[in-house]
């Protein structure tokens, strides 16, 4: 059984003798709860996710960001259509996000842009969802491609923000807080499946796959060769994405997003009791009436120690790996060694 | 000593009496020892089982979250063995394979390696080709709940360690912090060396008494 954040709370709570809330409120024990969870995944890098920045001229559910949290299909965000317009309509170009031209993927993937005389212009720059911690393993076209600097990006070729091909490396550093950059700019469209119908949940799983149905009715459950994305671990397939031409990116990330006093912790239940712990040491540390810091170095040390165990867990197979030699170093960071003079060349030996 | 046998000695170390207590809940005794019984557990992994996993085809990765059932709550996986190969499955890392065949996800095949994403997701490299073949996989897992009857799973050379984290647990309510601290070190020293003796079975002596 998941652990709520009430369930949480009131487990906290418990072990403060306050159960009418006289030395620590609510929103503050949250708030704590809410640290040591995002504490937690950074941690730990137990939550393992996927997410696509796809190849497809770029579109806009919403135009300003406090919309976001009112969508269900969260296309991204964007204030101006055509490119043109950065400067024209908006006060300040450091406002202006886009240009984004459709709300829908199909429109772009079915040609209709094209037909309508738009822009199919593929951005290098994508956004990553706030949730992300930290980039694992980005790929192109399923091969594993390096996160390089921009000084590298620029050894490599000077025009990288403007030439056209495939995917060969990522660009984080001065994009902005999750932006990254594709190098070289995508010069195809991604691939798309065709799927019946523009919304709602997967009906026929044979538009996506070849493999042999199981079950006869109902909604598809599992696709061979993909992978469940998001915080739920299960549920039903709602976007299906093809890896050609496309840049992938395995991430590390926070848990799901406590929306509500109900919504269960995406962390083990005896993970949560270190969180548990988290909260204690945090209230118990809150110059007042109530402080005890002898009680919040205690729980301070269970904590740690809880964490620790977790973090030790993800990489536990890891650890018992039997590599191979140069294994590790399978992904290029920067080029071939520059060439240089040979050693003794200038130095006066007898 | 079964769970009502830990209950009554929490209750004596309390000064409370088991039949009607004053202070301290017969709930919230049980919470604690079924609290340090999961914590002990968790922290030792003394609990190994093993599951067999169907094989489905394309299959990238395994949730270790549903794969078992609601009742088996994994805390990490162990080894893997393919019982159609019968071979065991060796570990890996993405990294690893990243430097043989770039694109490792497409190969298809009966499973030889084995790698972990996250605390979540397992994967049996390289994928099946159709939904047939099982790995035998081993687990560390939690144990079930006590009734009163019931023993820890462990030798009970370490059950007080049961009893040393329920006070760590009941006393800092009651206002003894001190008593709580020096409770709680009781029960990581039971820890520490349930932990030795599962690490290295057979070579470490049990703990008689406490240490």
């Amino acid at each position: 059984m998941a652990i709520s954040k009430r369930d949480l709370r009131v487990m906290v709570r418990r072990r403060l003798n306050d159960a009418d809330a006289t030395f620590w409120s609510d929103s503050e024990i949250d708030q704590y709860l809410l640290a040591g969870y995002r504490l937690w995944a950074r941690r730990t890098r137990a939550i393992w996710d996927l997410h696509y920045a796809e190849n497809l001229p770029r579109g806009m559910s919403y135009t300003a960001p406090f919309e976001a949290d009112l969508v269900d299909f969260d296309y991204g965000q964007a204030n101006f259509t055509a490119a043109f317009e950065r400067r024209l309509f908006l006060e300040d170009e450091g406002d202006a996000v886009g240009p984004a031209n459709h709300t829908v993927p199909f429109e772009a993937i079915n040609g209709h842009l094209s037909d309508a005389g738009a822009s199919t212009a593929i951005p290098a720059t994508a956004d990553l969802p706030p949730t992300v911690t930290e980039i694992d393993r980005p790929l192109w076209d399923q091969r594993a491609i390096p996160v390089i600097t921009p000084r590298e990006a620029q050894a490599r070729d000077s025009r990288y923000e403007l030439t056209e091909g495939e995917v060969y490396a990522l660009v984080t550093e001065g994009q902005g807080v999750r932006t990254i950059r594709k190098v070289r700019v995508p010069a195809m469209m991604a691939d798309a499946y065709t799927v019946e119908g523009s919304w709602g949940i997967l009906r026929r799983p044979t538009d996506v796959t070849t493999g042999t149905v199981t079950g006869t009715w109902g909604c598809p459950r599992r696709l061979p060769g993909h992978h469940p994305m998001g915080s739920e671990a299960f549920g039903l397939p709602r976007r299906v994405y093809r890896d050609g031409k496309n840049v992938r990116i395995e991430h590390w990330g926070e848990g799901r997003a406590l929306d509500t006093d109900a919504t269960p912790l995406e962390v083990p239940d005896r993970a949560a009791v270190g969180l548990r712990d988290y909260v204690l040491s945090r209230c118990y540390q809150k110059a007042g009436p109530a402080q005890d810091l002898k009680l919040s170095a205690h729980y301070e040390a269970r904590w740690q120690r809880s964490v620790t165990r977790w973090a030790a867990r993800v990489t536990a197979q890891q650890r018992n790996r039997v590599s191979r030699m140069g294994g590790a170093t399978a992904v290029q960071r920067s080029g071939p060694p520059r060439p240089q003079l040979p050693w003794t060349f200038g130095v006066v030996v007898r | 000593m079964t769970k009502a046998e830990l209950r009554a000695d929490v209750y004596r170390r309390l000064e409370e009496v088991t039949g009607s207590p004053v202070y301290v809940s017969q709930a919230d005794v049980d919470d604690a020892l079924h609290d340090g019984y999961l914590e002990i557990s968790d922290a030792t992994e003394w609990r190994e089982v093993y599951r067999t996993v169907d094989l489905c085809a394309s299959r990238p990765y395994y949730d270790l979250r549903t794969l078992f059932g609601a009742d088996l709550v994994v805390l990490r996986p162990l080894g893997a063995f393919h019982e159609d190969t019968n071979r065991w499955l060796t570990p890996i890392s993405p990294r690893d394979l990243d430097g043989g065949y770039a694109r490792w996800e497409q190969v298809i095949g009966p499973p030889d390696r084995l790698f972990t994403r996250g605390l979540f997701w397992i994967a049996y490299y390289p994928a099946i080709g159709s939904d047939s073949g099982t790995v035998k996989q081993y687990l560390a897992v939690l144990p079930d709940a006590l009734d009163d009857e019931d023993a820890p799973g462990f030798d009970e050379d370490y059950h007080p360690a049961l009893v040393e984290y329920a006070l760590a647990e009941i006393l800092p309510q009651i206002g003894e912090v001190t008593a709580a601290v020096a409770a709680w070190d009781a029960y990581t020293a039971y820890e520490r060396a349930l932990a030795a003796h599962m690490q290295n079975r057979g070579s470490v002596a049990r703990q008689h008494g406490y240490q």
